[in-house]
């Protein structure tokens, strides 16, 4: 028998939301600080579920250089975390082979950031320099391993996706999350960090995918000024009046001046509950009439 | 062995045989008893049986137990199942073997790789029905903690992007190559293919030491899933509970969303993965001629002799215990219908009782009365199937009855007080399956008689 070799996950997010399940029941069980046997057993667990997540990483980019090699290509990267020579380089609109290059660095600067946060919840009683110093977690730790590992589970699709550009037969598996529902729950943990700019960025993004989801167009066919249409056909929209003022909040980020902490603070809550709504019940009539044009065009 | 040997001079302690089919004693039709087990073989007995004497209550389908009482002790022999009874004048010669079920319900096609062979043989031990308790396989408690992949083909499902269903994911076709790469397939050839030629699987993940357990929690998670997705499809109404629009196609309506005949699984960690028929269903076998020969099916039966064979079936062929035990009293529920009880209250009684209840409460609540003084004049369940066995000169033991009683509870503790402790052993549900074919094939026989009439 030759030697065991692990391979490539079946679905890299499917481990990261078994990791992250643990991960969850362990905050609870730490909070509620009851059984020292049972912690024991849900940290093993812990450790156990990270760990095949951390192979897979390791697994899948074996893997890619592997695929790079046979078809020779060079699948070494120029220097070391995080590629700062390199990054004056980078270019959004690249050639296929830059591409891979770029996802797989991004690919590896959200791996250090994860194994940071996992360096700390996978941490030994007794390690570091007080040894016989009590094991406990800041419970904020639990969700930053989350995010940083769903950040790290959407790069892997990035690097994926353009492998397949490149050499055409990459195995993509998606995310079983809508790329609309992903980024409302991005927004929803960047305002739980208290981050409302960052938290608008996923909403003005997020509320894009959701409408074109619900009207069954890509979300890039879609106007830029969305709120406009949708006040256009219905002025007392609440949805219309939130978007508005989330586009202009936007637009100032990206001018990189300061936004009004004040109204970005009010306003990414109700934009979190209207469009939540907007996903439960869509007047999706009125989605039509507001963007008749892009639907209207749509290839039948 | 043979039978009891001659001790002229009393030196000797008496030996006698004991040979019993479940609880029947059937040792003094035995004859011809042979026995025999060794290390590199399952045990394997032969008898002949006088059927003249033999009790009516002997079941073939009932656990075999030979052994040999000698001063006072018992010594068992063998154990096991009866394998063939060929009839021969007067005489049935059976064979016997024993680890029966180990050989019915192996795994079947199994390919494996980087697996060591404590890892298979627990899973072949454990795929078999034998409790965690009966398997001594020292090298497993070294065996680390690691994360599972466990995927099973689907039918009835097709997707092109992931669901997430609870802890289960449900994936398009082409996703399993990962874990099938570097499983030498030897003779079986095709199960890779078969197994990478589905049209959805589901994968679920679990961290556990040891395969089978990893694999066994797996396939209950995705078979619950399964399920739910099963009633989901079939919500007909407009909009979900939380409010939102559904949409609807009756074709999506009536798919069965079902597992394929092959699971796979990969440990993270060892590399170790396998592929294998997804079997705890016994092994499909074949019944041939001789089986068949005698078989005569009832000429219009009732709707409850009807309803009570579906019943079995699905006692006979459910992969899930409590829904096999649930699917037995549900056909045995059908048999018994229209069985007289002795009534506790006589017609006046009822009346008056009536009277007395109905005076001091509402009028809405009469109904209820009604229907509550009907309930108690209802036999219960146990007592109506032992009329029927009655009724029906059905041979039936003391123990049959208390095997068919255990099940009753689990399927009450299953139904009205939560998780059963512990399950039923797959030859107890064997067994009491085959007792309620017994009654099934005498009832059906007096209905044919002309002296059952139809209840249905």
């Amino acid at each position: 028998m030759s030697e065991p070799s692990i391979g490539e996950a079946v679905d890299l997010e499917a481990l990261v939301h078994h990791a992250s399940q643990i991960t969850s029941d362990l905050q609870r069980l730490w909070q509620e600080a009851l059984d020292d046997t049972r912690r024991s057993e849900v940290g093993e667990q812990l450790r156990a579920r990270w760990s095949a997540v951390v192979t897979a990483i390791n697994e899948a980019s074996k893997a890619l250089t592997e695929r790079l090699e046979s078809r020779g290509l060079d699948p070494r990267l120029p220097e070391l975390l995080p590629f700062s020579a390199q990054v004056a380089t980078f270019s959004l609109d690249p050639t296929p082979e830059q591409a891979l290059r770029q996802a797989q660095m991004g690919l590896l600067v959200a791996f250090d950031l994860l194994s940071m946060a996992l360096g700390e919840l996978l941490r030994e009683e007794g390690d570091g320099e007080q040894p016989n110093e009590s094991r406990d977690w800041d419970p904020s730790a639990f969700a930053i391993a989350r995010e940083r590992a769903i950040m790290v589970s959407n790069l892997a699709g990035f690097v994926s996706q353009a492998e397949a550009n490149l050499l055409g037969d990459a195995r993509i598996v998606a995310s079983a999350t809508p790329p609309a529902l992903a980024r409302l729950s991005m927004a929803r943990a960047a305002w739980s960090h208290g981050d409302a700019e960052a938290a608008c960025v996923h909403l003005h993004v997020g509320a894009r995918l959701l409408i074109g989801d619900l009207l069954s167009v890509d979300s890039s066919a879609l106007p830029v000024d969305i709120a406009e249409h949708l006040l256009a056909q219905h002025g007392q929209s609440n949805l219309g009046a939130l978007l508005k003022l989330l586009q202009r909040s936007v637009e100032t980020v990206v001018t990189g001046a300061e936004t009004d902490l004040a109204v970005v603070t009010v306003l990414v809550p109700n934009l979190l509950m209207a469009l939540d709504d907007l996903a439960l019940r869509p007047p999706v009539e009125l989605l039509r009439k507001a963007f008749a044009d892009v639907v209207d065009s749509k290839p039948q | 062995m043979s039978g009891p040997r001659r001790n002229r001079l009393g030196l000797a302690r008496e030996r006698t045989p004991i040979v019993r089919f479940g609880d029947v004693d059937i040792a003094s039709s035995a004859e011809a008893i042979n026995t025999r087990e060794g290390l590199d073989v399952l045990p394997e007995a032969q008898l002949r049986l006088k059927l003249s004497t033999t009790p009516d209550s002997a079941d073939y389908l009932a656990p075999v137990v030979i052994a040999m009482r000698e001063g006072g002790l018992e010594h068992e022999l063998f154990q096991g199942s009866v394998l063939t009874a060929v009839l021969e004048g007067e005489y049935a010669v059976l064979k016997c073997a024993g680890g029966q079920l180990l050989v019915e319900s192996l795994m079947g096609r199994f390919a494996a790789a980087f697996m060591t062979a404590p890892e298979i043989a627990h899973m072949a031990a454990r795929a078999a029905g034998l409790d965690e308790d009966r398997i001594v396989i020292p090298a497993l408690e070294d065996l680390p903690l690691q994360t599972f992949e466990v995927l099973t083909g689907l039918e009835g499902i097709e997707i092109d992007t992931p669901i997430q269903l609870g802890s289960v994911r449900l994936l398009p076709a082409g996703t399993a190559e990962p874990l099938a790469a570097h499983i030498d397939t030897g003779e079986e050839t095709d199960l890779v293919e078969e197994f990478l030629g589905a049209r959805a699987y589901a994968l679920s993940l679990v961290t556990e030491t040891v395969a089978y357990r990893a694999e066994s929690d797996a396939l209950a998670e995705i078979d619950w899933a399964l399920a739910w997705l099963s009633v989901h499809l079939r919500y007909g109404l407009v909009r979900l509970p939380d409010g939102r629009a559904q949409p609807f196609s009756r074709v999506a309506a009536r798919a069965q969303p079902r597992r394929g005949p092959l699971v796979g699984g990969r440990a993270l960690q060892t590399g170790g993965r396998w592929i294998h028929a997804a079997s705890s269903q016994a092994a499909l076998t074949v019944a041939g001629q001789d089986a068949l020969q005698s078989s005569a099916i009832p000429n219009s039966p009732s709707s409850s002799l009807r309803q009570a064979v579906l019943a079995a079936r699905r006692a006979a062929d459910d992969l899930d215990p409590i829904q096999r035990i649930g699917a037995l009293w549900e056909a045995i529920e059908f048999l018994v219908r229209g069985i007289g009880a002795p009534t506790p209250l006589a017609r006046a009684q009822r009346k008056a009782l009536r009277l007395k209840l109905i005076d001091v409460l509402p009028p809405e609540h009469h109904e209820r009365v009604d229907r509550l003084i009907a309930l108690i004049n209802e036999a219960p369940l146990m007592d109506k199937l032992r009329l029927l066995i009655e009724r029906d000169s059905i041979p039936f033991s003391a123990g049959d009855f208390e095997l068919l009683k255990s099940l009753r509870e689990v399927r009450n503790e299953a139904l009205h007080g939560g998780d059963p402790t512990a399950g039923p052993k797959p030859e107890e549900l064997e067994h009491a399956v085959a007792l309620l074919s017994r009654i099934i094939f005498h009832t059906a026989e007096r209905t044919a008689r002309g002296d059952g009439g139809d209840r249905g």
